[in-house]
């Protein structure tokens, strides 16, 4: 009996594993490190002052830390409190790094990583771009991703199979 | 007897309270006309305005709109803040192409970011390099449209939106509660005259090139609403004969790119197009 509940979070496990690792569990990222704001780009347009165009500069959160039995639950998953458009370090390309939407919250505490409609910036570089009825996609295994700007930033928002 | 205690430490509270308030309020007094602070206790106390430096503004505008074509390389650094308040500076890169009334191109490099902007009248097109994906949306009629609908629409911001905006009446000088012409200065080998402005959560200083070309070879916006008070600077690099073509505004995907949305500001995030 143990042994097959074992047995299947390391299935569950191995599913999320090309899903990329960790959810960066701070608002923000970078080292855990939290972005609110930053300075105003133009003095003839008040609209943007306090946009962050560059929310999530998350380097460096760990990569495949969680290669292990552990299911990663999401009870972590960030909200920034309506800024958006993080954008993302495209370097590393290890981790993906939610920005703020109310499906993720939504979804908190689901053991998946992959909800739909929840949002990234970046996908693991194993995911493939493809073409669906002239849409495009990101496809990780299982999990589906259509890229698209949000801001001057690409983000990732994960949807059902297009096929 | 107690309770007697209990409102004689209030009402020593309450003096200390007001006490610690009076220099506030005494500024403000000297400035009925600024709004009262918000949550950072910033106050504008100069309202004075020296009216050479808002003729300055407006002749540095008034000559930005008669040049018909300009190319502008600009190093520009933006700080961000963190939750603590501690502030996190970024450089870009900016080149800029432009074509009165209705031609732009923009690349802005980064650590993060290398976006090609490219605006051709009808069209606005943003293309990742990286990733190589791209989005096309319709667009405005002229470049000072442009900025604007872009930023509110899809919460992209053009860089250095304010030259299309100085000598408009989308121009905020009249915003303007302070206005100081500090000197003579020197940019990139340019001689300018330098001027400090302040507006409502605002400060900018802007340095104007001296002579028979006014242009703005530097700009420091600061933002007095984060207690953090985060700066945006610009270094201007000014090219008056640009040499370009038509195709230097239109968008031809590279191999490979694949064409994707671009999210509404308003819609929720996540909405699929």
């Amino acid at each position: 009996m143990n042994r097959s509940i074992r047995f299947s979070l390391v299935g569950l496990t191995v599913l999320l594993l090309p899903f990329a690792t960790l959810v960066s569990g701070q608002r923000g990222g970078g080292g855990g490190h939290a972005y609110h704001g930053g300075a105003q780009t133009s003095v003839n347009r008040g609209s943007n002052m306090n946009r962050n165009t560059n929310i999530n500069s998350n380097r460096n959160v760990n990569v495949n830390s969680n290669r292990n039995v552990n299911v990663n639950v999401h009870n972590d998953v960030n909200v920034h409190g309506g800024y958006h458009g993080g954008g993302g370090y495209y370097g590393g390309g290890c981790c993906y790094h939610p920005v703020a939407t109310a499906a993720a919250v939504a979804a908190a505490s689901i053991v998946t990583a992959a909800v739909i409609g929840s949002m990234v910036n970046t996908v693991p570089p194993s995911c493939s771009t493809v073409m669906v009825n002239g849409m495009t996609y990101s496809q990780c295994g299982n999990t589906w991703y259509q890229p698209q700007f949000s801001g001057s930033s690409t983000t990732y928002v994960v949807v059902n199979a297009p096929r | 007897m107690k309770k007697h205690l209990v409102y004689l430490a209030l009402l020593i509270l309450a003096a200390v309270l007001l006490g610690t308030q009076l220099p506030t309020q005494s500024v403000e007094a000297r400035n009925p006309t600024s709004p009262p602070p918000n949550d950072v206790a910033v106050t504008a106390v100069g309202s004075d305005i020296d009216p050479e430096a808002m003729a300055a503004l407006t002749r540095m505008g008034t000559y930005l709109r008669s040049i018909k074509a300009f190319q502008v390389e600009a190093v520009t650094t933006r700080d961000e803040v963190l939750d603590s308040g501690q502030q996190i500076q970024f450089d870009s890169k900016v080149n800029f192409l432009v074509r009165m009334p209705d031609r732009l191109r923009i690349e802005v490099e980064n650590v993060r970011q290398h976006r090609l902007y490219l605006y051709d009248g009808k069209d606005f097109t943003v293309w990742a390099e990286r990733a190589n994906y791209y989005a096309t949306v319709p667009a405005p009629p002229t470049v000072g449209k442009l900025a604007g609908e872009v930023d509110d629409k899809y919460g992209i911001q053009i860089p250095l939106e304010d030259l299309f905006y100085w000598g408009t009446p989308q121009s905020k000088e009249k915003d303007i509660t302070g206005a100081i012409d500090v000197g003579p200065s020197e940019v990139g080998g340019v001689t300018c005259e330098h001027y400090a402005f302040r507006q409502k959560g605002l400060d900018w200083q802007a340095w104007i090139q001296m002579g028979d070309f006014p242009l703005p070879r530097k700009l420091v916006i600061t933002t007095l609403t984060d207690e953090s008070r985060p700066q945006y600077s610009s270094v201007l690099t000014w090219n008056l004969a640009p040499s370009f073509n038509d195709a230097a505004f239109e968008f031809a995907p590279p191999k490979d790119a694949h064409k994707i949305a671009i999210a509404e500001e308003s819609a929720p995030a996540g909405a699929e197009k």
